[in-house]
């Protein structure tokens, strides 16, 4: 092994010196060739080097506190992000709503500043502005004008009759999102009372074996002081036998 | 744990802590507290373990958790035939090798640059001068981009030696491995290392020569 190590091959022998894990006789023969080895010498240097640099790579100070705990009631289903299973159905359902009522209640106008049409239970100018498209000016002809507000007529009595419905399906919705946070609500409370009994159960069964393991304790300490009393009573006994006797 | 007499004419008392494996047959007898004993014995090292061997604290605190979720439906099977210790190491180091393989990528090393203003103003760390701090920092972040530079397999070797004191023969039998490589990914993993210091600018005497 002597002649391997010279020939610096041996890298096994170097790292079981390093960490101190070789025997007396492969200990003794490494160090003998240290001595003769500069390129060993200075190998093992760069590697303890390496291993006082280690030391500084910390974890980080995570908090961390896991624990087992028997559940006697199953938790509510929850979906991904923690979120319960209701509230992306109660999402999707507040978008529909949101989707129905933009429908709702739609104006066509036609007008100078051309074809205007609104949407929107709160209409402003600005929304209106917003849906504004500019049609070419063109010149007043009474005829015409008729037959387009015929039109507007007719279109508007049709998405009318459309989105009808919708005032019925809106109240109905907001009843069902109404419910489903009422059960939510009434789950969570049941869950809080639930978690709230078992910790009030595990503090009080902690106490009891704390106050048993006290109570052993000074049972034990009580035991020993009588029997120190005992053996100095007797020991005194003993010294007031022999003066007495003397 | 529990108080006992060590010299009950001296009238000594020392406290007696529960080994692992009186621990461990309690759990199996069904006490959970004598589990959550375990855990809190136990969830610090494994959790620096997955944190080296991964790099990512918030994966390296998943993998601890599962970690003792498997221990814990495990152990009925559990024979003591290992270390209980050992046999926690084996299932963690499993689960970040499959995060490791599911991921695909390499780990990054999610130190923040800088100082913590928090560690300055730190009463324990009071003594140490801010220069001293910033580059004993500076030094952990590049010591920790280097070893996740290693294969696995040589990090892994390293992290069990110098953080766990795993003798050579502990790390074999966990990984599974002869003795000798054990020994070669020790010297290979430290060479590379020594080498991916000094690339970064970390010096020979520990003090990176580079940025402060």
């Amino acid at each position: 092994m002597t002649n391997q190590l010279r020939s610096c091959v041996e890298k096994e022998c170097l790292v079981g010196y390093l960490y101190e894990e070789s025997d007396a006789v492969e200990r003794r023969q490494v160090e003998e060739h240290l001595t003769s080895c500069d390129r060993c010498r200075t190998e093992l240097d760069e590697l303890r080097g390496v291993r006082a640099m280690l030391v500084e790579w910390e974890p980080p100070d995570a908090t961390l506190g896991f624990r087992v705990v028997r559940s006697a009631a199953p938790s509510p289903r929850r979906s991904l992000f923690g979120l319960p299973v209701w509230v992306p159905a109660a999402a999707a359902a507040v978008l529909v709503l949101a989707a129905a009522a933009a429908i709702a209640n739609i104006e066509v106008r036609y007008g100078p500043e051309g074809l205007v049409i609104t949407s929107g239970w709160n209409r402003s100018p600005q929304s209106e502005a917003v849906a504004t498209a500019q049609a070419p000016a063109v010149p007043a002809d009474p005829a015409w004008r008729t037959e387009l507000s015929a039109l507007e007529q007719r279109l508007r009595e049709e998405l009318q009759a459309q989105a009808g419905p919708v005032v019925p399906r809106e109240s109905e919705m907001m009843r069902r999102i109404a419910a489903l946070i009422e059960e939510s609500e009434r789950r969570q409370r049941g869950e809080l009372a639930f978690r709230m009994g078992e910790v009030v159960r595990e503090v009080e069964a902690q106490r009891r074996a704390d106050l048993v393991r006290i109570d052993r304790g000074f049972g034990l300490i009580e035991g020993r002081t009588d029997a120190a009393v005992a053996q100095q009573r007797e020991l005194l006994d003993y010294f007031v036998r022999v003066s007495q006797q003397r | 744990m529990e108080a006992v007499p060590a010299d009950p004419g001296l009238g000594v008392w020392r406290v007696r802590t529960a080994s692992d494996e009186e621990l461990v047959a309690l759990s199996q007898g069904g006490d959970t507290e004598s589990f959550n004993q375990l855990i809190l014995r136990w969830e610090r090292p494994i959790f620096a373990l997955a944190y080296r061997v991964i790099g990512s604290e918030e994966e390296a605190r998943d993998v601890c958790q599962e970690t003792f979720l498997r221990a814990f439906r495990a152990l009925k099977g559990f024979k003591g035939q290992a270390k209980f210790s050992s046999w926690l190491y084996r299932i963690a180091l499993n689960l970040c090798r499959d995060w490791i393989r599911r991921e695909s990528r390499k780990p990054f090393v999610p130190v923040p640059e800088g100082v913590d203003i928090l560690d300055l103003a730190s009463p324990d760390k009071s003594a140490e001068s801010v220069e001293d701090l910033v580059a004993r920092k500076h030094l952990s972040r590049l010591v920790g981009e280097a070893m996740l530079e290693l294969p696995e397999e040589q990090r892994t070797a390293i992290i069990l030696k110098e953080y766990h004191g795993l003798t050579f023969q502990e790390i074999a039998d966990m990984l599974g491995c002869p003795l000798s490589t054990v020994k070669t990914r020790l010297y290979q993993g430290l060479t590379v290392l020594r080498r991916g210091l000094e690339r970064k600018g970390a010096g020979p005497g520990g003090v990176p020569s580079g940025r402060t």
